[in-house]
């Protein structure tokens, strides 16, 4: 990564030479491509006076007037870009080549020169076209990050948590933070724990006695008796003790898991909708599923194996070396191999599942792609091709399956041999000592081989434990992140509840943009009376959506005001605002439930013939009446099959429901044919009836009722007028009536 | 229906003010991209040339047809529109946590590191070219994995 912030010294210097002293570069870039189209490093700077590019021993390659530019663009192609120059007299230049990673930095230079262009005169260009930078891309919606902003590095596809940034000491002890409500449950569990393992150290002992006994006859016959009997104690206590243990720590991980996914969904429902808008939806889906699956494995088994294993290494440990620390540490030998061992084989076991898993997807894909397309495949007579390329799919799923056994069959055996050598190891040097005579009877060094075994597991396990965590951090860090969003949208403290609303709505100079290029409305004035209807038209992206959002509150603008009988929207409670403005979108939206149900959605204490009433009113009665269940069908996938034009007059009775007193219709007619498109302009005029609306639609003729018709283009209001004005004055309105007229006549034809 | 371009009836220009003009009969018009429809599988066939508005003024079927200074001004700008290093050996690949790989390569073009976001932008074209994707929309060639140096072919092998 080449930092912008800081070129190589030569450069430096050589600028310092160059520039005069009133003169600073304004905006600096580092491309990575040289002049000769290989990798390398150009610098650039602009000044008020030039731009200038120096490579990277500071030898000028490039320097051009500020005065004399007519523009600067910014070229994307395949794999590269490039920033050209054009001059005053029409000449094009190159004036660097780069790589993409690199783009966002030229796109900057091209931006700066704009705003420096018209500072320094551009108007004597004579052409309005000052420095222009093309932005490629999307022009609307949220921009997909793809590198963390913090540190700068590649974030994998699925997330916008940086694993790399994630403080995990920080995450765990917020995690345990959950632990706190519960803290009697977990002491319990804990000590359970403790007690569980230690008590698996009491059998080799006893063992070691029962063999001391029987070797040397050291002690009475009645061991003979009491540690048979021990044992079957010990064991009947530690299965009792672990059963009751792993009960109390998976209800402990569950509890917590369960108050976590809680917050977390009610989290979701309360954040503005820009925050949704930043995001995919499978995304936050998988936060509130997948995440919290892998927090719960976490606390629930890892955290367990965890504490288990931390106090059987130690204690362990410790119990090696008090008995005998020369054999401890000749035991100890064989452990650095198998942590090494074990590390890499969990990264090369890693990657063989990811081979695995991938082969996987692309069978599957083969699978999804030609069973539910299995007609075009027989229509176009490829049964031979598609087994084919299923056969070479398979073929590779073999391999990688087969790669992934002999992996696992060559670690498995290789790590237990390790272990036998530290056995055996110990059984050398320790028969010795005990032939010898020495410190060391034979109970004792059964005993030690079989700590030996309870050491050696845990030490495995552990080498494996980064992977783990870091799997439990990620997942956990990205339910914070939305545990630490704040709703853009909030109410204000002495926000008020709206009574009675005539419906008027205010807007000024009102501005807004979902993202710093481009605004969406710009400086926009309106003032619509009570109960007028409005037809908002202009082309897709001119910001009509975007205005009934605003005027909905899902988004605040970012400058001027919008108001409802003269009182700002800030200043009234979102609920309240909400129940007063009823929606009806182009896609009718239907949850689970109940014709009935979806109808009272947003007053579930609607009685029965309030919902008939706004059925009948909604031209739905009539077909609801007819299905097998009335109003009690289900909708949605498992429940009636309703038509386009049927779910919308649906969704037509549930905002007549709700009361509200300003109407919104976003392309509500825009999905259906002719015949139903009557039907529910029929339904939408009872619903609108009187009341404020604001009504969006590209079929134009849908908007003839309304009282003044307001045509947006790229943000700003072009034309305010009656359809009759509007055709009069012959302006945009007419030229996309006249349009819409001659794709009929096509259509007619 | 677009026609495709009459190799004998055009001539590609540079004017003297560097911009890239398309002449047919007497008509001359600024080409301001030119495009490769198959540029892994026909890199020199079927070549788009636009207009400002990224409009397209016509197709050229084969480069080969065309005069060579024609054609050497539509390779020049080909070479301009598509930088696709390729890479002849793989120095390091080190994989972070979420499938996040930096690697290290040295391509026709110099050394370079790059960064993936996940091995699933490593595309296989056929049996044994490989096209990779970084995370800014860089893109490299591997022409022939089994061409590469044991090393370089092991280290791939693990992440396709």
């Amino acid at each position: 990564m080449i930092d912008i912030s800081k070129p190589p010294r030569a450069v430096r210097s050589r600028l310092d030479l160059i520039l005069l002293p009133s003169e600073k570069a304004e905006v600096t870039a580092a491309s990575d491509i040289d002049d000769s189209g290989n990798f390398g490093e150009r610098w650039v700077f602009l000044t008020k006076m030039r731009l200038l590019v120096l490579d990277k021993e500071g030898a000028v390659s490039f320097e051009f007037p500020v005065q004399k530019i007519k523009s600067l663009e910014v070229r994307e192609f395949t794999g590269n870009g490039m920033l050209t120059l054009e001059d005053n007299d029409g000449n094009l230049m190159d004036v660097v080549r780069f790589s993409r990673t690199r783009s966002k930095d030229f796109l900057n230079v091209a931006r700066h020169a704009v705003s420096l262009l018209a500072a320094n005169g551009g108007v004597e260009n004579g052409n309005g076209r000052a420095a222009k930078a093309k932005v490629p891309g999307g022009e609307e919606g949220p921009v997909e990050q793809s590198r963390c902003p913090k540190c700068g590095r590649a974030l994998p596809p699925w997330t916008n948590v940086c694993p790399a940034c994630i403080e995990k000491r920080k995450v765990f002890l917020r995690l345990l933070g959950y632990v706190r409500p519960y803290w009697k449950a977990a002491a319990f569990s804990l000590s359970l724990t403790v007690a569980v393992t230690l008590l698996s150290l009491l059998p080799p002992m006893l063992l070691r006695d029962l063999i001391n006994y029987l070797t040397e006859g050291k002690g009475t016959v009645v061991l003979l008796t009491t540690i048979p009997i021990s044992l079957l104690v010990v064991y009947v206590a530690s299965s009792a003790a672990s059963g009751v243990r792993t009960y109390a720590m998976a209800w402990l991980g569950e509890k917590i898991i369960f108050d976590i996914r809680t917050q977390v969904y009610r989290y979701l429902q309360m954040l503005s909708l820009s925050f949704y808008d930043r995001r995919r939806t499978g995304e936050l889906m998988s936060r509130v599923t997948n995440d919290s699956s892998n927090v719960r494995y976490f606390l629930v088994y890892g955290s367990q194996q965890l504490i288990v294993d931390v106090i059987l290494m130690v204690s362990v440990g410790i119990l090696l070396f008090m008995k005998n620390w020369s054999l401890a540490a000749i035991s100890l030998l064989p452990v650095p191999v198998l942590i090494l061992g074990t590390v890499v084989f969990a990264k090369k076991i890693h990657g063989t599942y990811h081979r695995i898993w991938r082969t996987w997807a692309r069978m599957n894909s083969v699978l999804a792609d030609t069973i539910p397309g299995i007609l075009v495949v027989k229509a176009f007579v490829q049964e031979d091709r598609e087994v084919d390329k299923f056969r070479s799919r398979n073929v590779e799923l073999l391999q990688a399956d087969l790669r992934s056994t002999k992996l696992q069959s060559w670690f498995f055996p290789g790590i237990g041999l390790l272990m036998y050598f530290g056995a055996v190891f110990v059984y050398w040097r320790g028969g010795h000592i005990v032939a010898s005579g020495g410190s060391l009877s034979l109970g004792d060094l059964t005993l030690f081989v079989s700590f030996l075994w309870m050491f050696y597991g845990p030490v495995q396990r552990l080498s494996q434990l980064t992977d783990q965590l870091e799997v439990a951090a990620t997942a956990a860090e990205r339910i914070f992140e939305i545990l630490d969003s704040k709703p853009e949208v909030r109410d204000t403290k002495d926000a008020i509840s709206l009574g009675e609303v005539k419906g008027e709505i205010t807007l000024g100079n009102v501005s807004f943009s979902y993202n710093p290029e481009k605004k969406v409305l710009d400086n926009m004035n309106l003032q619509i009376k009570p109960g007028e209807m409005i037809g908002l038209a202009g082309a897709s992206g001119s910001g009509k959506t975007t205005l009934v959002k605003l005027i909905s509150r899902f988004y605040d603008p970012d400058e001027g005001t919008i108001s409802i009988d003269g009182v700002d929207l800030r200043q009234i409670k979102q609920r309240s605002l909400r129940e007063k403005i009823g929606v009806v979108l182009q896609e009718p939206f239907l949850f689970h439930g109940s014709v009935a149900e979806n109808i009272a959605y947003g007053r579930p204490d609607a009685t029965r013939e309030e919902i008939i009433n706004a059925a009948k009113a909604a031209n739905a009665h009539e077909f609801i009446v007819h299905l097998p269940e009335g109003y009690d069908s289900e909708v949605g996938e498992r429940g009636a099959r309703l038509s386009g034009g049927e779910k919308q007059r649906i969704s037509i009775a549930r905002a007549i429901v709700n009361r509200p007193s300003i109407i919104i219709l976003d392309e509500a007619t825009s999905s259906v044919d002719t015949a139903t498109e009557r039907m529910i302009q029929e339904a939408l005029e009872n619903l609108i009836k009187g009341k404020t609306t604001i009504a969006i639609a590209h079929r134009l003729s849908t908007l003839r009722n309304a009282d003044r018709l307001v045509i947006l283009e790229k943000g700003k209001i072009a034309e305010i007028g009656t359809h009759d004005e509007l055709l009069q004055k012959d302006g945009v309105y007419a030229k996309l009536v006249r349009m819409q007229t001659e794709i009929a006549k096509v259509r007619a034809v | 229906m677009q026609e495709f371009l009459d190799p004998a009836k055009i001539k590609i220009m540079r004017d003297s003010r560097k911009k890239v003009l398309l002449k047919v009969g007497d008509e001359e018009k600024v080409v301001y991209r030119v495009m490769r429809n198959f540029p892994l599988t026909g890199p020199d066939r079927y070549i788009s040339l636009a207009d400002e508005d990224e409009k397209e003024l016509g197709m050229i079927k084969q480069l080969k047809d065309l005069d060579p200074s024609s054609r050497k001004i539509l390779e020049e700008e080909l070479e301009r529109a598509y930088f696709v290093p390729i890479i002849k050996r793989i120095l390091a690949v080190k994989e972070l946590y979420g499938g996040v790989t930096d690697i290290a390569v040295e391509t026709d073009r110099g050394y370079r590191e790059f960064e993936l976001r996940s091995k699933d932008t490593i595309r296989f074209v056929g049996l044994s070219r490989i096209m990779i994707t970084d995370v800014d929309g860089n893109r490299y060639e591997i022409p022939n994995m089994g061409a590469l140096d044991a090393r370089s072919k092991s280290l791939i092998e693990w992440m396709v």
